[in-house]
């Protein structure tokens, strides 16, 4: 065989691999062409409201452009970046934060959380025990990230079989956690909960929890000064937001709510 | 190929019946090359679907009278790849062989066993070769595609398939003669 394997000429390589092909055990055959048809339907029934929201995307993109020329005038550097976004004249292509890299790049970059750091760099980081679950699977997160205000510890895990992603970046699991209060009494009310966002109270490790499914992007909360700050949902996805003693946790994922709370009540 | 264009067209213009056709004939060697590259069954259906999707909905980027099935492919193999990196199965990706069923064409049961074993290595061996190198020899020799298909598939010029193909086949070689992964299949 080891003979085989090194006077092994050209066109017999090439026969061995094809020959090779047959053998791979492919898939078995379905028909994918019913579900390609729902997703395109579903894309087709959704386009109404979706013109109206386009107005909003026609301001947006209005002002970014103003923006954007403003930096041209002002910034010969600028004006270079500029020419690489423009392949077309009057077309703006932005590079979107959440495609996914070439290479296994950190996932959590494009999410505005702080310093990628390591775990233990985070733990001496910050005046509070950093949690992390002891969930099987969860017990070492891929990655971790330092924000500044408020001394924030984010924890990254990536899509993966069972893991779904949420928010198409690749992230499966976002869990946030710092020092502040969700006392609903005071400082937690969710004034920017978007239209199809639910709240739910629940039950998080005995203490209160609150669900939002839906796509939340805001969450208000008391800082240890008192003072009322609005924290950004990052991944717009089902968020648990929780309570663990003078840390608040916020978990982001596309888990349904069993499952999170199966992450979150693990956490120590 | 007028009857494919026709189809094309049909589907840019919404037409789902198109679609569907579209799909039907595409969607083997889509949810193959999916799962040259991703390995697991699920991934490449999810994959192949995905690309389905993709393709229909950027149909009006799609240039008149070109290919469906190269470009559908590329988006096939994209797709397959994200879902693989996402899983953070890197270097162990493994293509598993059908159990060897009573079809072959051995003419004996020990030209069988022989035959078996040369699979067994030579697939060791591709599956230790970089992605970029499995995948356009697997393009080329699994799904039999040509030079121009490839070409779109792996977004590269013509002209650089065949070299790429070469150096592909040459380092296959030196993995097999170096008989690494002899011992066993697991290296996950």
């Amino acid at each position: 065989m080891a003979e085989w394997r090194r006077r092994l000429s050209d066109p017999a390589l090439e026969d061995a691999l094809v020959e090779l092909g047959r053998q791979v055990a492919y898939p078995p055959v379905r028909d994918l062409a019913a579900g390609v048809r729902e997703r395109l339907e579903e894309r087709g029934a959704r386009q109404a409201p979706r013109l109206r929201a386009a107005r909003k995307w026609l301001l947006l993109a209005a002002v970014l452009l103003l923006a954007l020329a403003a930096a041209l005038v002002l910034s010969p550097g600028a004006r270079a970046t500029l020419s690489r976004w423009l392949a077309v004249p009057g077309v703006v292509f932005i590079a979107h934060p959440a495609q996914p890299a070439p290479t296994p790049a950190p996932v959590g970059t494009a999410l505005g959380l702080g310093m990628p750091v390591s775990l233990d760099a985070a733990r001496h980081a910050v005046p509070y025990r950093v949690l992390v679950p002891a969930l099987a699977g969860f017990r070492v997160p891929d990655e971790v990230y330092l924000g500044d205000v408020p001394r924030q510890v984010a924890l990254i895990y990536r899509a993966r079989s069972a893991l779904p992603a949420a928010g198409g970046s690749g992230v499966g699991l976002l869990l946030t956690e710092f020092q502040g209060s969700l006392d609903p009494e005071r400082a937690f009310y969710f004034k920017g909960l978007e239209p199809g966002t639910t709240l739910r109270h629940v039950t998080v490790d005995g203490g209160q929890g609150y669900w939002l499914s839906g796509h939340p992007h805001l969450f208000f909360y008391a800082a240890p000064g008192q003072s009322i700050q609005a924290e950004n949902i990052r991944l717009a996805t089902n968020t648990l937001l929780w309570q663990h003693g003078n840390l608040t946790l916020r978990l982001e994922s596309a888990l349904d709510l069993d499952r999170a709370l199966r992450v979150a009540e693990s956490v120590r | 190929l007028a009857e494919e264009a026709a189809l094309v067209e049909a589907a840019r213009g919404g037409d789902l019946d198109a679609c569907d056709a579209l799909v039907r004939r595409h969607q083997l060697i889509a949810v193959r090359t999916a799962y040259l590259i991703c390995g697991s069954e699920d991934e490449a259906e999810d994959a192949a679907q995905d690309a389905f999707v993709k393709a229909f909905r950027s149909l009006s980027r799609f240039r008149p009278g070109a290919p469906f099935r190269p470009w559908l492919l590329r988006i096939a193999a994209n797709e397959a790849r994200n879902r693989r990196r996402a899983e953070g199965r890197r270097a162990s990706l493994s293509i598993r062989l059908a159990a060897a069923t009573g079809e072959g064409t051995a003419p004996s049961p020990e030209a069988a066993t022989l035959a078996g074993e040369r699979h067994r290595l030579l697939m060791i061996a591709l599956n230790q070769l970089r992605e970029e190198d499995r995948l356009i020899i697997t393009l080329r020799y699994f799904l039999d595609l040509g030079e121009e298909e490839m070409a779109t598939a792996l977004g590269c010029r013509r002209g650089t398939v065949k070299s790429r193909l070469s150096r592909a086949l040459a380092r296959l070689r030196a993995v097999l003669a170096a008989g690494t992964g002899e011992g066993g299949e697991d290296h996950g």
